[in-house]
Parts: structure tokens; C-alpha cells; sequence
């Protein structure tokens, strides 16, 4: 096994020499993916704040309504009302937002707001309308009362609270349970790609490979020292990404901000740390499934492009992970990568159970003891392995 | 006659339904350059894969000193060096690291690698390139860097598949005379080629392989006399067409 730790560090040095390792090890999961979730949250902050201090122009076509009504829309702040003469208008004239129309033909008139689904400020003004106009039937409602002599209270017989009892630290996991379990098995995934095709498949193609053969390294000690590189670039990668999203997330540089104020979410550093413990066999697949794709390609390319592939398959499952946050199925977490996905989701909320435990970590062992043996039988066939 | 270093016999090796080798029996002696000749498919590569126990033979017997190239591949890998003319190094590595790789991996202790190292710069006169990644080296360096690595070990054998193909002026030139200086020490060197001139240059001994078959082998100037002193191209190029 020591020739299997000489080919570790060869690799680990050769590798980090490599400008693109290093950036798809540190630059991109450190400072890449924060930077996108802080410009996210920065454009996130800013049209919500542009979209409260907008006023929108809406059209009242003429007729149909009375002058109370009128003036009540007009001694708004954040609506500029115009009487038009078609609803029409609408789609003619960019700075007009909405249009409100009223059919006074029966007893109970029908308020029509007219309004553009496709644009954003069209469904802002829509909206800002809908809330004025059932304050203004609210004051008509209180006015009649008033006039009846009836009590405004009765409009409201009890009051409706709803109060939630989450802590901040299930809330945290809760939220976060949705993001960084897929975040940090993509990066994982994506980080090792081209280590683990330059190592294999970039070795046959420089012709380095037939060199190792002729020394006395074994198979397996080739393979170890192979794959534990691809490893630690991928745990790297996962490292890296996990520091760069905490600080991303916990400073409130990101679009969480808003749920940050209102749950104070917090995770405690233990179950981070066993979030990273219970992704280290799912790294250890990815790795020796890397190891495998580049075996039986070509070229550093065929590599690639068969590892992207797989990625998408990664990213699918991973990704599935997302809407089944709480209360997962159990036939779920014998499904590699999102079992991962579900168990760490699990660990941030602060419920892990056994049985998604032992069956994770069962399927992880099954599969890496099947990716070992696969990797084992490609390296044995050596015609296979050097052919060109 | 000298002690044989490699025996080769009733070799075969098939790829799936192709035939590669087809009962190829030879011998190596020691203190000699022996040149396998033949064209691009003859078997050659096939050949010097399983004498460096790269690849495993169908049916038949490779020995390299007496050892079992399938019973002791580890036996056999510290008695020979392999390297081709394709053959690359890693880019990012210097000399000195590609010297401590390959000698960690050959299982030899710190102290000779260190021995052997200062053998190899001396050699080669590679004081002023040992610490330059090779990447950054001229192809002639690189040749030297990669002979340095394949001897690190001090093998009895070097096997040397198609060394010369794809050098330029310099680097083959560094190459042929490491070959002769090899042989010169009491060493034996196995080399296989396409190119006659290349034989005719460096080899003692020859065969002729053609279509996984030994056709032809002995002491190339022998040869040459028994066939009226014509160069190899010709007498190959007739022993074909008199098969044929």
C-alpha cells in the first residue's frame, strides 16, 4: 500500500499544479457560487425596494363609476389614476399598468381590473389595486353600518392568528435543507471531473500509464492512489463550497436575507461537520465512478463528455431532493445521491433517524465495493485499457 | 555463447478473434542490442508488452533471467526498463521528482535513489534542468529525463519500443548513443523499430517479424553476408516476396 500513497501524492502535487484544478477546487466553490447568491439577493433586495416606491399609472375607463370612488383611488400615493376611454389603452400605452372598469348594470356592480400576467410591474399595480379597492369597500361597508346603527365589530367576530412553533434551528435546517445538500453534491460531482480524466484518461493518451505498469506498483495500489486523488480534490471542492455558502448565508449577503431577519437561522457547527462526514462515502462513489468513466475512454475529451453526462443524471436526483424536504418516503434512501441529499437534509433539521443512517450508509458501502471491483476488472484488462 | 537473458516461447496472444502473436519463440542474450524488425502491426508493440509483463500472453512461456514473466511480474519489472518513443512524461513534475517517483515505485530505499540520481545527472549532464518542471524542457532534455527514468532502477534489460520514432535530430542522437554505452556496460537492450537504417545502425542481433510470426532471426551481419551484403530493407523486402 505504500507505493499506493506514492502514486496519492505524486497525483495530489501534479494536480494542484494545475491553475484549472485550483480553481475548480477554491475560486469557484468559494467565492463563484457566493458571489452568484450575493448578486441574487442584491437584485432580489433591489426590486423589491423599487417595486415599493414605484408609482404606476392606472387607467379608469370613464363612466360606470361614481366620484367618491374616483376620489378615493386619486387621493392615493403610489397610483396615478387616469380616466381613459377604452380599456384597450392597456396595450397601447407602455406607462399605463393596469385598467380598472366598472359595470354599474345590476344591483351589485362587477369590478374589472384589467392587467398584462407578463409583466412584472403589471401584476404589481394589479395587485396594489385589488388591495385599495377592498379598502374602499370596507369604508363603504363600515359608512352603511354607521348609518344602521349596527357596531363595525360585527364584520369581525374573531381574529385569526397563526403562530409558528418551529425553533430558529429547524427553521435554519429547514431552509437550508433545500439548498446546500443539492449545492454541495453538484459541486462535489462537477469538481472532480477533469482531475479524474486528466489522471486516467490523460495518462493513456500521453502514454504514461504503460510506465506505471512496468513498475512494481500493483492494480489496486495504482487504483487507490488514483482514486483517493480524485477524492480529495472532490472533498476539497465540497469544503470549500460549504465555507463559501456558510459566509454567503450566516452574513446575510444572499437572497435568504429576508427569512435570515424573520427565523434567525442558525445551524450548529456539529451538524455541519456531520453533514461533511455522512457526503464522504457518496465522494468516495463519485470518485471511483469517475475513475471507471475514464478507464474505458479514449481520451481526456470522450472523458469529459461521458462524466457531463452522469452530472445530469446527479443533478436530477439531487435536485429531486429539493421538494421532498420533510417527511420522505423510506424507499427514498435506497436511491444513491439523494439518499445522501435526504439524510443531510435530516442532519439540518435536527432529525436524524437509524434507518436512514444504516441504509445510506449500506447502499454507499454496496456501491463503492462494486465501483472498487469494476475499476479492479478495467485495470486487469490491460488490452482493453491501452488500446488506441 | 553468452548467458540468455530472455527466452521467448510458442508465444501467443490473441485480442478477441485476432491473432497478434501467432507461436513467436526467440532468445536474448546478454551483452547484446537485439533489434525486433518489422512494419506498423507486425507484433512488435504485442511482443516487448508481455516480455515487460504489460500485457498477459494467451498461451506460452516468457522467461527473463530464468523468471516467469506470469509467476514473477515483480520479479521481472526490477530486471527490466521499458520506454518508447511516444512515451511522455508528467509536464508539471521536474527531473529530480520524476527520478524519486519512478525509484519509490521500483521499492528502492531513499539513499539509492539519491545514489542513482546523481549517477543519471552525471550521465547526462542535468545539473542545470533537475529542478525545471519538464514541461518547460527542450524535446532532447525530455529524452534524457525519460531514459533517466526508465534506468533509475539500474535493470539488467531495457526493452525500448519504436525509441527512436517522432525524435528530432538531437534527441535521437542522445538516444543511440545510450543504447551502444548500454550495451558497452554488459547490459542487454531490446529495441524494436520499422526502420531498417536504425537496425542496421545500432543491432547485433536481429529477427524479422512480420504478421505475429518470427520469420527470420540471427546475427545481423550474417545475415547480411548469406544474402550477398544487401542492406535489411532488401533482404526483408525479399524474404516478403519469397514468402509471398
Amino acid at each position: 500500500m505504500r507505493r499506493g500513497l506514492v502514486i496519492f501524492g505524486k497525483e495530489i502535487k501534479d494536480t494542484i499544479r494545475d491553475r484549472r484544478t485550483f480553481i475548480m477546487i477554491v475560486i469557484m466553490p468559494l467565492f463563484l457560487y457566493p458571489l452568484l447568491f450575493s448578486i441574487l439577493g442584491l437584485v432580489t433586495q433591489f426590486e423589491k425596494k423599487k417595486a415599493g416606491e414605484t408609482i404606476y399609472t392606472v387607467g379608469v375607463v370613464e363612466g360606470g363609476f361614481n366620484t367618491g370612488f374616483l376620489e378615493f383611488l386619486k387621493s392615493q400615493k403610489r397610483i396615478r389614476i387616469e380616466v381613459i376611454k377604452d380599456k384597450s389603452e392597456l396595450g397601447k400605452r407602455n406607462d399605463l399598468k393596469c385598467v380598472i372598469e366598472v359595470n354599474n348594470h345590476s344591483d351589485t356592480p362587477d369590478v374589472f381590473i384589467y392587467y398584462d400576467t407578463a409583466n412584472e410591474e403589471s401584476r404589481m399595480a394589479m395587485k396594489r389595486v385589488k388591495e385599495l379597492l377592498l379598502r374602499y369597500k370596507n369604508m363603504l361597508v363600515i359608512s352603511q353600518l354607521k348609518e344602521m346603527g349596527i357596531n363595525e365589530g360585527i364584520l369581525n367576530p374573531f381574529r385569526i392568528k397563526d403562530i409558528s412553533i418551529t425553533s430558529a434551528r429547524r427553521m435554519g435546517g429547514f431552509l437550508l435543507g433545500q439548498i446546500i445538500p443539492y449545492l454541495l453534491i453538484v459541486v462535489a460531482f462537477s469538481s472532480a471531473i477533469y482531475t479524474a480524466s486528466d489522471i486516467v484518461a490523460g495518462e493513456k493518451e500521453r502514454r504514461t500509464l504503460e510506465t506505471l505498469f512496468v513498475t512494481n506498483a500493483g492494480s489496486a495500489e495504482i487504483i487507490i492512489g488514483k482514486i483517493l486523488t480524485i477524492f480529495t480534490i472532490s472533498f476539497s471542492a465540497s469544503v470549500s463550497a460549504l465555507i463559501g455558502l456558510s459566509i454567503t448565508f450566516y452574513t446575510g449577503f444572499s437572497f435568504t436575507e429576508g427569512f435570515q431577519n424573520a427565523y434567525n437561522i442558525s445551524i450548529p457547527l456539529f451538524n455541519t461537520f456531520f453533514m461533511l462526514l455522512v457526503l464522504l462515502p457518496l465522494l468516495w462513489i463519485f470518485s471511483s465512478l469517475l475513475f471507471n468513466v475514464a478507464c474505458v475512454s479514449r481520451t481526456v475529451r470522450e472523458s469529459n463528455t461521458t462524466s457531463t453526462y452522469i452530472l445530469f443524471g446527479v443533478i436530477f436526483l439531487a435536485l429531486f431532493s429539493i421538494i421532498r424536504v420533510t417527511s420522505p418516503d423510506k424507499k427514498l434512501f435506497f436511491i444513491p445521491v439523494l439518499n445522501t441529499a435526504l439524510l443531510q437534509q435530516q442532519i439540518l433539521i435536527g432529525e436524524l433517524n437509524r434507518f436512514s443512517l444504516i441504509s445510506v450508509l449500506t447502499i454507499d458501502f454496496l456501491l463503492c465495493i462494486a465501483l472498487f471491483l469494476t475499476a479492479m476488472y478495467l485495470f486487469k484488462n490491460r488490452e482493453f485499457l491501452l488500446r488506441s | 555463447m553468452d548467458k540468455v537473458r530472455i527466452k521467448v516461447k510458442d508465444l501467443r496472444k490473441n485480442f478477441g478473434k485476432k491473432e497478434a502473436l501467432k507461436g513467436v519463440s526467440m532468445a536474448v542474450y546478454s551483452s547484446e542490442i537485439f533489434g525486433l524488425i518489422g512494419p506498423n502491426g507486425a507484433g512488435k508493440t504485442t511482443l516487448l508488452r508481455i516480455i515487460s509483463c504489460i500485457y498477459r500472453p494467451t498461451s506460452g512461456k516468457v522467461t527473463v533471467d530464468g523468471h516467469n514473466v506470469m509467476k514473477e511480474p515483480e520479479m521481472v519489472k526490477s530486471l527490466i526498463g521499458f520506454l518508447t518513443g511516444e512515451t511522455n512524461l508528467y509536464h508539471r513534475l521536474t527531473p529530480l521528482e520524476t527520478f524519486y517517483y519512478f525509484g519509490s515505485l521500483f521499492n528502492m530505499e531513499k539513499e539509492r535513489i539519491e545514489s542513482r540520481i546523481e549517477e543519471i545527472v552525471s550521465m547526462f549532464g542535468m545539473e542545470e534542468v533537475l529542478n525545471t518542471p519538464v514541461g518547460h524542457l527542450s524535446t532532447g532534455w525530455k529524452q534524457k529525463v525519460s531514459i533517466g527514468r526508465a534506468i533509475i532502477h539500474s535493470p539488467e534489460i531495457l526493452i525500448l519500443d519504436e525509441p527512436l520514432t517522432g525524435l528530432d535530430i538531437m534527441a535521437r542522437r542522445t538516444v543511440s548513443q545510450f543504447i551502444k554505452k548500454y550495451k558497452e556496460d554488459g547490459r542487454t537492450v531490446i529495441f524494436s523499430t520499422h526502420v531498417m537504417s536504425e537496425a542496421e545502425e545500432l543491432c547485433d542481433r536481429i529477427a524479422f517479424i512480420n504478421d505475429g510470426e518470427i520469420i527470420l532471426t540471427g546475427e545481423k551481419n550474417k545475415i547480411k553476408k548469406e544474402n550477398g551484403d544487401k542492406s535489411l530493407e532488401e533482404i526483408f523486402v525479399k524474404i516478403l516476396g519469397g514468402a509471398g
